[in-house]
């Protein structure tokens, strides 16, 4: 997803980046262009939301296509008992 | 390099003042000092306040955003507040919409500072602990308290609010404010020893705190969020606290341990039916009276509480043939008396077709209540399930037992599951005697209702004929 130019639904559906976030991102996208650094600002923390954006500074690369990306990215659940 | 020097730590207007003129002079923020009085560089050039008139000319305008920003921002304790609002403020000529900017450090910043304020205020309304004064005329409260930020001035107002008719100070190191029930004033902070010392109204306050402490709702670390270790110092109740937490485990055990024996109020009808419903087997009934009135208000089954009336069985008590219906239906339920209903009729007609008299059999049901489900207006058998069968055979039994007939019709499954204990199947066991295990003779047969429901005309009479044969053979077999 390209922070710069997604749509709201596409930055929602974005791991990492929840409604607060991504209204906040939307505002900021009227001030300036959004770099990673921004995101980071915005998102505490990046590392979630990394694999699926495009920024002006930052492209994933081959990060997205990894085949252990969910454990990278994914919350640890909550183990029950 | 310029000097600024602010009459206090949290001096906006003069702030304001020299900023402006600093703006108008074209100072970068760079070349200026700021210093609170009695603080300063001894190398660095004063400015004197030419502020407001000459910036007002000049044209300058400030988004509310940024003042609004700034005037929390002032009652944060970092030295570098003042540097960083001028530095916000020139930065603004340039940008218009920097507030907006969230991701910009120094706005970022600043935004930080001034929710650590706002924070530092909150606790402030919550952490004040004002103690009497003693010998005051007329009464009065003073409080020493530590805030974290430079809070007292903007948070005054809320006490001055709540606390209107009281005449109080707030001591602290900062700054001091007294309200004497019409005019807030300030006063320079003092040191800790000016602290009034403990009243005697401290100690019920621990006593009540330490008593709605709940050691089953412990939760450490929500509570140091909430109420940071930094403020515990002034409060009176906090030296309670690290006991409390220690306390709490074993407390919890011996709550567990303790727990009450004694049903809660709302469950006592629930313990009443579950009494009621638990067999007492060495009480039987020892009449068919006693049948007759225990039936009635009988709860060993859910059944009672939507039926009408229990309806016992009926006929002489030295009956040779016993006639075991399924349960009673809605004109049984309001008459309360057995077989009167629709399948009524049809019993009549089939006991006159055999050669049967009512009157010397003992006629009786499976199940005494009638279950059902209404449906609008109407009241809807339904079928009994096994634990109501189970739970009314008590009854059955003892009325066998003080009967004690020669020979028990079975009319329908239900009745067949309850005389002999286990599911029949109808049409493979009618026609024929078989023994019961108290010397009786059983026969089975279809239900009076059950060919009422039959839609073939054929097979309703081949039906009816077959109910007729088998209380022939019964009431042959009676004698």
């Amino acid at each position: 997803v390209d922070v710069n130019l997604a749509d709201r639904e596409a930055l929602l559906r974005t791991p990492g980046l929840g409604v607060k976030t991504v209204d906040r991102l939307i505002a900021l996208r009227r001030q300036k262009r959004i770099r990673l650094e921004d995101v980071q600002r915005l998102a505490r923390g990046v590392e979630a939301t990394k694999p699926f954006i495009v920024t002006d500074d930052w492209s994933p690369g081959s990060l997205t296509d990894r085949l252990d990306l969910r454990r990278q990215v994914a919350p640890e659940q909550p183990r029950l008992l | 390099v310029k000097l600024v020097r602010l009459k206090s730590a949290t001096d906006f207007e003069g702030w304001r003042d020299a900023a402006r003129a600093l703006r108008v002079q074209g100072v970068a923020p760079e070349s200026v000092v700021w210093a609170v009085d009695g603080e300063g560089d001894l190398f660095a050039d004063p400015v004197e306040g030419t502020g407001a008139s000459s910036a007002v000319a000049a044209g300058f305008r400030t988004p509310r955003a940024f003042v609004e920003l700034a005037q929390d921002v002032i009652c944060h304790r970092d030295p570098g507040r003042f540097d960083l609002l001028y530095r916000l403020l020139r930065r603004l000529e340039g940008r218009p919409g920097l507030m907006l900017d969230l991701t910009d450090p120094d706005v970022a910043q600043a935004r930080e500072m001034a929710k650590t304020v706002s924070r530092a205020s909150h606790k402030m309304k919550a952490f004040v602990r004002f103690r009497l004064v003693e010998g005051a005329e007329p009464e009065a409260y003073a409080a020493w308290f530590e805030p974290a930020h430079l809070v007292v001035e903007r948070t005054a107002g809320f006490f001055v609010r709540r606390f209107t008719s009281m005449q109080f100070s707030i001591l602290t190191p900062d700054l001091c404010c007294h309200w004497d029930g019409e005019d807030l004033t300030f006063s320079p902070g003092v040191s800790r020893d000016q602290a009034p010392a403990d009243d005697r109204l401290e100690d019920y306050w621990r006593t009540y705190y330490a008593s709605i402490f709940n050691p089953a709702r412990l939760k450490v670390k929500a509570m140091q969020a909430e109420m940071p270790k930094r403020y515990w110092r002034n409060l009176p109740e906090a030296r309670l606290i690290p006991d409390l937490i220690a306390s709490a485990g074993t407390r919890t055990a011996a709550m567990v341990e303790a727990a009450p024996t004694l049903p809660a109020r709302h469950a006592a009808k629930a313990v009443r039916v579950m009494a009621s419903e638990a067999p007492s087997d060495n009480a039987g009934p020892d009449s068919l009276e006693a049948v007759a009135t225990g039936v009635d208000t009988c709860q060993r089954c859910g059944l009672w509480k939507d039926a009408t009336q229990g309806v016992p069985g009926e006929g002489p008590s030295t009956a040779r043939l016993m006639l075991v219906g399924e349960q009673p239906g809605d004109q049984e339920d309001l008459s309360g008396r057995p077989f009167v209903g629709p399948a009524g009729d049809v019993f009549n007609r089939a006991l006159a077709a055999a050669g049967a008299p009512r009157g010397e059999i003992w006629i009786t049901n499976a199940v005494k209540h009638f279950k059902h489900e209404v449906r609008g207006k109407r009241r809807l058998h339904k079928t009994p399930e096994t634990p109501e069968i189970v739970a009314c055979r008590w009854w059955l039994d003892h009325e066998r037992r003080l009967i004690r007939p020669k020979v028990i019709v079975a009319l329908g499954a239900t009745a067949a599951r309850s005389v002999f204990g286990k599911v029949m199947p109808i049409k493979a066991s009618r026609g024929r005697a078989i023994d019961l295990p108290d010397g009786a003779l059983g026969v089975v047969t279809y239900h009076p209702s059950f060919l009422l429901r039959v839609p073939d005309e054929a097979a309703k009479a081949e039906g009816f004929k077959a109910l007729v044969d088998d209380l022939a053979l019964a009431w042959r077999l009676a004698g």
